[in-house]
Parts: structure tokens; C-alpha cells; sequence
């Protein structure tokens, strides 16, 4: 039975547990959600029901095995980020429902602080740190609750509020200035990055279509002043250059030596992790130290991107790959499997045999694209087993991936060395902070054929479809097809709404998630510092945390130095009757020295006495309440103001 | 470390806090240097998590992680300045013991306040091993604390070192100081639970008449305690079980002088036997209202009754043997 005194903190304690468990929850899978549910609910229950006995130890062990076997059928393993958050937030709820000391609330605080910091490693938007600063304030609140008896909600949670509030700048300056990792301490569990989807580096028909359902953000381009047209935004990932039949792999690196050029177009982009290599520049792209250029022309990072980064790229956009190409390449890029797509090879000879020039074989092939009466759609009607054949002769209704890979199909029947490059297309400008935003949806392939010189783009969508490329899916699709709601945003509300909430998920991306060891680096080093330096870097800590201190411990000595306030105003008094030659003596109380100053010029005495007889109850009477200090603040203006003294 | 050694080691450390201070004249007010602080048990539980969770912020490279522990730290810090300030500029302005028994526990009582016009949480005071007594102040009201020492033996006692502390706000971490007040206490011995009726006007005749009225005469009521009542006559046991003080009032029989002396109790084998009876005795006789004297090698009291009386007797008999 817990005690009446110690119910209500124990009421405060569940109140910031349940806050703290309740955003994970959805992350949990259903069973361990309801593991970690069931204490709190009981706890609940009992504290504000009905006060019941806390469940027999045996049940406490019985829930905490079953949720011990819960997370290890569910997740195969009790270690790493997610099966690590379900039995921490199982344990939460059981401690909470054992709690009965002073102890046991601050070990169910605690384990709530973690709770956050494992949520963190799920989610860390906005909204998070808002929800967590929520149950941090209701956590600290218990605390103080628990440590002072009969303390009001209220005073509690502005005592916590404050404590926050003090310790936002010194949080502040140390989460600026404090070290940050390039590298990991140690290597991080398989699971420590939730598996996104995204581009692979493997095509087969409908792999790209699914990506278009997905309104999420791939990435954002910063591009300054300059935003280049629609139609040449590709943004290049992997090129594709084996073919099986089916899918579309990339093939053996090509060993050309890359021509650098002169970048044109210098922009930011913020890759939201893919758990890929490639960075999704514009065509043409520079690399800078830490980055390299495939042979094929795409900009990739020494590890795969695990975390949001921030790139500064530089392009020369254009639709030719001006490079040397091996003749080992050149075969590969012609390799068609035996014994598919009979129809397409038939077509590709035919065309082969009429046009003699590499040009004029690309010219027949997009003009039969052109006059194919072909349509884009997102649901496209299932292929057999040659694929482009079933596409160019049969269904004729396809999604990116079915154009680039019928059309490469036939370049190469048809002798020409072509390849497919998978990557994103177009995007849309955030209206609100300018920045282009690349969803899944606007994930794309298209082709390259070898023109001799150079890798010449060929887009087989844009020429049977043109709309998608200059206005986006949208524009291309036929309105039957299902998109999700914030991909197809038609009313201008909804789209100014989410342009400005995407917009404060970018700020907040770019200053706060994405501050890692590269932009502390540059940051500190705009502020004249160097954080290679560990002693600038201890020097500027120290400086923070002594001036932090400063801060907080100066209202305490203005405290000091201030006198009462019965005393303050009296002062006033003192100051005007000066001005008057009348002095307040040392050793004089305040009713003489009002006797002695109505004495010497009866003007000025109206009233003194009476002030100087309230001055001396407050000072020497029992500890004067709010009231009866403002009423002689008061008294003591109306006195300065009145036309008897003010001569 | 063995159980001593840890004892003797703190002995020393509270000596070196107090720095060979003689007993201190009141009021004492607490300054910076006298008030300590550490980490509680919880606090230091609050720094490994701080610390695990800066770890794993940077392993993760997680920057709600970093915000999360710096707000924390900052937060356990400011708790720390909080503690601090919350004992700092304290003063016990009074105090007194309200003389006891041997085997009983020492009820003294404290008058602290401070004068910097901020009220205090949550405080406690006590004996350095037990600071029991939980008080706040709010700002420039001096405030009366209550509050039990551990039994003493019988005679004239300093109150010995208090340890004023003080959790507040958050519980992690611990302000305290020492204080070792000029208050002096009365233990007077511990009274027979059951003496025999004490010999009446000199001629023990009567004694065997009464014996067995073992000198408890009815109790009659309980009524809240007033300063200046007989200490025999608080409910101790109730005030044991949390209670508030209540003083036990008994019916008064009608009585003649009691003469109390040594040579009464010579069957007793050894001094304090004496003397608790002698202190029974004496509480018996003074509860009921009776006129008796007193004598002990060394000491006489003449005839008398009332509080001053007893007062005197008992002191006397607290003392008794000891170096005056």
C-alpha cells in the first residue's frame, strides 16, 4: 500500500513515464507494445482508482520473462537498437509499478532519460525534441516532487521549467563547442540504421514504379541563385550496365580514365541516408578529395551514407559524358542475354541494316518510340518473360524503368553500345526556403548510348511521355493512377502547408541534426577557432561553463546587495527630505527623525509621522505580508507627490 | 576497511570540516566555507547515466542525444549550486534541551533563520550519523525545529556535533554542514519502571502497606503537551510512534513528607540502581504534589516540593559521582 503522501509522487513519476513510453510505442511491434503497456496501465489503475496492492513478485518475473522472450522471438536477438528499446521500455514500466522509494523514482526517471536518448536513434524530428522536452520537464518535475513534499503541480513544473531554462545555455554552448566524431567509437549494431528504401543498384520492371509512390524526401538541392530548368535536372546514380533478361546490374568497373571538366553549376545537396555510396550529383560532376568518380561518371562516397550529410557539389550539367571508353566496356555495353526478347533483336538488326551511322540507328530507334503510341503509367500491366518485347510490342503502357530498358534493349540489337542509368529526376522547389526537394517519387532511369566520343543521354520516357520530365509524375500520369496524398497535391493550401513544414524539417536538419564533426570544424573555424586543437577547444569549454556559472550565481549577489523593500522606499523619503537639508542621523529611528523633521518645518510633516510609524511596524513587526508592502509603497508616493513636500 | 577504522576515519574528516572549533556561541550562521557538498548515491547513479548517454550520442552521432545530456548536466549541476545556496546563509539563531533521562531519547529544540530573503526547501537536522528532523523556512521567519538525539548517559552533557543538511532540489546531490552549538543538557538517571512506594516522614512502616501499589496511581487522562510540564509525564511511547508530545496527567493522592535518602535504597547493589530509584522516587513524589527532601552522600535537600525542587534533586542526582 503506498502512502497517501507518497502517492501523488508516485502519480508524477507514472504521468512521466507514460509520456515518455507513449511515442515509442508505434516503433514497438504489437506484443511489446503491449508488454511495456500493461505496468503502466496497472500502475495507472492502482494510483488513481483504486489503491490496490502492487502484483505479486511472481507476475513482476512472469511479465519481464515474457517480455524478454518477446523481443527474442520478434527480433532474434536482445542486443541492438530496436529489441534494446523494448526491454528498456518494458523495464520502465515494471520498476514504475515496484516503486516505493526515493530510489526507485529516480532509477524510473533515469531509465525514462534513456528511453529518450533510444528514441532518439529511431526519430529525431522536431516534434521529438518537443514531445521529449515535454517529458523531461514532467521527469524533473516528479523529482522535485519527490524531494519536497506537498508541492503543487504547479511550482513544481515552473521549478523544473526553470532548471530547464537555466541550463539551456550552458547546453547550449557545450553542444556547440563539445567535441564530435568523424568515426563511430565502435562499430555500430547491423540494425543501428533503419533499412530506407530508395534507389538499388538493381532494375527489373516495377522496382522504380514502387519508389513513386513514396512522398519521402531523398534529398535536397541547394542551388543558390541559379535553379537549372526542369529538364536537365538528373541527378546520376548507379549506371546499369549487365543485363540477365530481367533485372539490370551494374557491370564490371569500366577502367576508363574519367575527363575532369570545368564545373558550371555549383551546389548543396542534403542526402537524407540511403545506405548507398552514390552521392546523386548533376551530370558531370567534380569530386572533391574525400569522394570519387567512377569511370561511369558517378560521384560516390568512400562509405555508404548512414547518416543525413551535407555536400557541397560542383556539376557541368549537360546531356553528353564527354570520357575515353575501353573496348572491354564497349563490348559489355552491346551483350544482350541469349534467347530473349527474339521481336526486339529482330526490330534492332532491321534498323541496324537501313541506317548506317551510329546517329541515324538513334534516330530510327526514337522515332519508333516517338510513333509507338506508347503511355506512361504507374501501374503498368504485368510483363512475361521477354520483357522488352512484351513491353515495346505488346502492353506499350510502362513506368521509366520499362522505357530505358526496352529502349537500351534495342540499341544494342540494333549495334550500339547502350547502358541504363538509374537515379532521380526533376524535384520540386520548396517555395517557402527555396530549396528543390527530391522525393522517391521522382526516382528515374534513363539511357546512354556511346556516340564515339562521349556517353550521349537518351531519355526514351521524355521522348514517349515529355511531360514527366518537364512537369513532373504528376503532370505525365493520367489522373486514375493512385498516388499518395503528398505526392498529389493539387489544393495550393495543402501544398504552402507542407512546402513550410518541410521547410522547418530542413532548417532543423541542416542546424541542429546535421552539426557533426565537419561543421563544428567549419563553424569554429569561421569563429577564428581551431577544434584540432584540444586545448582551444578545453579553454573555450571552460570559458563557457565559468561564464554560464557567472550568470546564474549574479542574481543571487544582486539579491544580497538589494535591501528590503520596506527600506527602499523609506529611502525615497530620506532622499527628498535631504534635498531639504534634513538628514537621517546614523543612530536616529525613523518615528525621531520624522518628529524632528515635522519640527523643523511644518510643511513636511504632514504625514510623516504616520509613514514613519508604518516604516517602523514593517521593519519591526512580524515579517510584513505582499499587501501591507505595496500599500506603503503607496503611501510613500502619494506622500512624494503630494504638493506639501514638493516645494 | 574494517567497521572502526571507517568510523575513526569519518571522526577525523568531521573534525577537520569543523575545523577544532570550540562549541560555538549562538546564533551561528552558516558561510561558504562550512557547507559541503557531494553527490548522493542517486546523483552519482544520474552522472554514469549522463555519462553512458554522451557516449552513445557519440557513437550515434546523435544531436538530440547531445542536447538531451548537456541539458541534463547542466541541470545536475544546478542542482548542486542549489543544494548549496539552499544551506548557505542559514543560522541557527537558538536552542535548547529540554532535560531528559538516561535511556531516553534527548529532545532538544532549534530555532533556525535566515536573513537573505530566500526560502529554503527542504532541510534536515540531526545527529551527524541521522539527520532526522525535516523542517523548511520560509524567507525571514525563524522557524522552531524539534527534534530527538540518541540516549545519553545520566549527567551534564554539550549536545555534541548536529549536521544540518539539505537534498533539496532535485535529491542528487547532498548539502551539509556541521555545527556544534554551546547547549548544554540535563540526562537525569533513568527512573525505575517499577519502584516501590518511597519511605514516608522517615519510619518505613507504611512501606510494606504500599508496596504494592508500586507506586503508579491512576492514570487519569491525556492532554496535549504545555511547556513546563514534567518530562516524566510525556507519552514517550507514543511520541516514539510518530505521535505528537501529550502529557499524561494522574489523579492525586493525598500525601505527607517523603524523606528520600541513599541509605532507603542500601539493598540495591550498585550506584545507578540507587539513583534510579532516587529518581523514581523523586518524580513520584513531585507528581503528586507531595513535600519531600532529599539527601545523598555529599548532598542534602531539605524539605520542599515543586518543579524547582525536583529540579534541583534531580540534578543533583544526575551528577552524582561524576566530577562537579
Amino acid at each position: 500500500m503506498i502512502a497517501n503522501e507518497d502517492r501523488s509522487a508516485t502519480q508524477w513519476i507514472t504521468a512521466a513515464v507514460a509520456i515518455t513510453l507513449l511515442p515509442l510505442l508505434p516503433a514497438l511491434t504489437l506484443p511489446l507494445a503491449a508488454f511495456a503497456l500493461v505496468p503502466l496501465i496497472w500502475q495507472a489503475w492502482r494510483l488513481w482508482r483504486r489503491p490496490a496492492a502492487m502484483p505479486p513478485r511472481p507476475v513482476l518475473l512472469l511479465l519481464a520473462v515474457g517480455a524478454a522472450a518477446a523481443t527474442g522471438l520478434q527480433y532474434g536477438s536482445m542486443f541492438g537498437r530496436l529489441p534494446g528499446l523494448a526491454v528498456l521500455a518494458v523495464l520502465v514500466g515494471l520498476k514504475l509499478l515496484e516503486s516505493r522509494t526515493r530510489r526507485d523514482a529516480h532509477v524510473a526517471v533515469q531509465l525514462c532519460f534513456f528511453l529518450q536518448l533510444g528514441y532518439f536513434l529511431i526519430e529525431q524530428s522536431a516534434l521529438t525534441a518537443v514531445l521529449a522536452a515535454c517529458s523531461c520537464l514532467l521527469c524533473i518535475a516528479a523529482l522535485l516532487r519527490v524531494e519536497q513534499h506537498g508541492l503543487s503541480l504547479r511550482r513544481a513544473l515552473s521549478g523544473s521549467g526553470r532548471l530547464l531554462l537555466w541550463a539551456a545555455p550552458l547546453a547550449a554552448a557545450l553542444f556547440v563547442l563539445f567535441p564530435r566524431l568523424d568515426r563511430p567509437l565502435w562499430g555500430l549494431p547491423a540494425d543501428a540504421f533503419s533499412a530506407s528504401s530508395g534507389l538499388s543498384d538493381t532494375m527489373s520492371p516495377g522496382s522504380i514504379s514502387e519508389l513513386s509512390l513514396s512522398g519521402e524526401i531523398a534529398f535536397r538541392v541547394e542551388f543558390g541563385e541559379h535553379l537549372p530548368p526542369p529538364a536537365t535536372r538528373y541527378f546520376r546514380g548507379p549506371v546499369l550496365t549487365f543485363f540477365d533478361g530481367r533485372s539490370w546490374r551494374p557491370g564490371p568497373p569500366s577502367g576508363a580514365r574519367i575527363a575532369t571538366v570545368r564545373p558550371t553549376t555549383d551546389y548543396v545537396v542534403t542526402l537524407e541516408p540511403n545506405q548507398q555510396r552514390w552521392l546523386l550529383g548533376l551530370e558531370q560532376p567534380v569530386p572533391a578529395p574525400d569522394q570519387i568518380l567512377t569511370a561511369e561518371g558517378v560521384l560516390m562516397a568512400r562509405e555508404p551514407i548512414r547518416s543525413r550529410v551535407r555536400l557541397h557539389l560542383q556539376s557541368h550539367p549537360g546531356d553528353r559524358l564527354v570520357t575515353e571508353e575501353t573496348e572491354a566496356h564497349l563490348r559489355a555495353a552491346r551483350a544482350l542475354p541469349q534467347g530473349f526478347n527474339p521481336r526486339a533483336l529482330a526490330l534492332g538488326r532491321q534498323i541496324a541494316d537501313q541506317n548506317v551511322s551510329d546517329p541515324a540507328r538513334l534516330e530510327a530507334i526514337k522515332d519508333f518510340l516517338r510513333r509507338g503510341d506508347f503511355a506512361y503509367t504507374l501501374s503498368p500491366p504485368l510483363l512475361g518473360r521477354d520483357t522488352a518485347d512484351d513491353f515495346l510490342f505488346k502492353t506499350r503502357h510502362g513506368f521509366c524503368e520499362h522505357f530505358a530498358s526496352a529502349f537500351v534493349v534495342l540499341a544494342r540489337a540494333a549495334g550500339l553500345p547502350a547502358r541504363v542509368v538509374a537515379g532521380y529526376q526533376g524535384g520540386e522547389l520548396n517555395a517557402v526556403d527555396r530549396t528543390l526537394v527530391v522525393r522517391q517519387s521522382d526516382a528515374h532511369a534513363w539511357a546512354e548510348v556511346w556516340l564515339g566520343d562521349a556517353w550521349q543521354r537518351v531519355d526514351p520516357t521524355a521522348i514517349a511521355a515529355p511531360r514527366r520530365i518537364d512537369g513532373g509524375l504528376l503532370e505525365a500520369l493520367p489522373d486514375t493512377d493512385a498516388l499518395p496524398y503528398l505526392v498529389r497535391t493539387d489544393s495550393a493550401w495543402m501544398r504552402a502547408l507542407r512546402d513550410r513544414a518541410e521547410a522547418v524539417a530542413h532548417a532543423w536538419n541542416t542546424w541542429v541534426l546535421g552539426y557533426d564533426a565537419q561543421r563544428q570544424r567549419s563553424f569554429m573555424q569561421q569563429l577564428g577557432f581551431s577544434v584540432d586543437d584540444w586545448r582551444t577547444v578545453i579553454y573555450l569549454l571552460g570559458g563557457a561553463a565559468i561564464l554560464w556559472q557567472g550568470l546564474i550565481l549574479a542574481p543571487h549577489f544582486v539579491r544580497l546587495q538589494r535591501r528590503p523593500r520596506a527600506e527602499r522606499a523609506w529611502r525615497r523619503v530620506q532622499k527628498r527630505l535631504a534635498r531639504h537639508g534634513i538628514e537621517q542621523g546614523s543612530g536616529e529611528g525613523a518615528i525621531s527623525f520624522a518628529a524632528r523633521a515635522g519640527a523643523l518645518d511644518s510643511r513636511l510633516g504632514t504625514g510623516l509621522d504616520s509613514l514613519a510609524a508604518a516604516y517602523s511596524r514593517l521593519c519591526f513587526g512580524p515579517s510584513p505580508d505582499e499587501a501591507a508592502l505595496r500599500s506603503f509603497e503607496r503611501q510613500i508616493s502619494s506622500w512624494l507627490s503630494a504638493p506639501s513636500s514638493t516645494s | 576497511m574494517s567497521r572502526p577504522a571507517i568510523a575513526a576515519l569519518r571522526e577525523r574528516l568531521q573534525r577537520w570540516m569543523l575545523r577544532n572549533r570550540p562549541p560555538e556561541a549562538l546564533p551561528i550562521l552558516l558561510r561558504q566555507r562550512r557547507v559541503y557538498v557531494l553527490p548522493t548515491g542517486t546523483g552519482l547513479s544520474y552522472g554514469g547515466m549522463l555519462l553512458a548517454m554522451l557516449i552513445a550520442s557519440l557513437n550515434y552521432n546523435l544531436a538530440l542525444g547531445f542536447a538531451l545530456t548537456f541539458f541534463l548536466a547542466g541541470v545536475g549541476h544546478l542542482a548542486l549550486l542549489r543544494a548549496h545556496r539552499n544551506l548557505l546563509g542559514l543560522s541557527l539563531q537558538a536552542g535548547r534541551a529540554e532535560p531528559g533521562f538516561a535511556g531516553a531519547p534527548l529532545q532538544i529544540e532549534l530555532v533556525f533563520s535566515e536573513e537573505s530573503g530566500r526560502e529554503r526547501g527542504p532541510l534536515r537536522v540531526g545527529t551527524p550519523e541521522d539527520p532526522s528532523a525535516g523542517f523548511e523556512l520560509a524567507a525571514r521567519s525563524p522557524t522552531r525545529v524539534a527534534c530527538l538525539l540518541p540516549a545519553r548517559p545520566r549527567g551534564r552533557h554539550r549536545l555534541g556535533r548536529l549536521r544540518v543538511e539539505t537534498r533539496f532540489p532535485l535529491g542528487l546531490v547532498v548539502a551539509w554542514a556541521y555545527l556544534e552549538p554551546d547547549i548544554e543538557a540535563w540526562v537525569y538517571p533513568a527512573p525505575e519502571p517499577h519502584p516501590p512506594a518511597a519511605p514516608q516522614g522517615g519510619t518505613g512502616e507504611r512501606n510494606a502497606r504500599r508496596a504494592n501499589v508500586a507506586g503508579d496511581s491512576e492514570l487519569e487522562s491525556l492532554r496535549p503537551y504545555r511547556p513546563g510540564d514534567s518530562l516524566r509525564r510525556i507519552a514517550w511511547r507514543r511520541l516514539s510512534r510518530g505521535g505528537p508530545l501529550i502529557t499524561k496527567s494522574f489523579s492525586d493522592p493525598v500525601g505527607s513528607d517523603l524523606s528520600l535518602n541513599w541509605q532507603a535504597c542500601s539493598a540495591l547493589p550498585d550506584v545507578e540502581t540507587r539513583l534510579s530509584r532516587l529518581c523514581a522516587w523523586v518524580l513520584q513524589a513531585e507528581s503528586r504534589g507531595l513535600r519531600w527532601s532529599l539527601s545523598l552522600p555529599g548532598f542534602a535537600l531539605d524539605s520542599g516540593s515543586g518543579p524547582e525542587h525536583a529540579r534541583r534533586a534531580l540534578e543533583a542526582l544526575a551528577k552524582f559521582g561524576t566530577a562537579p
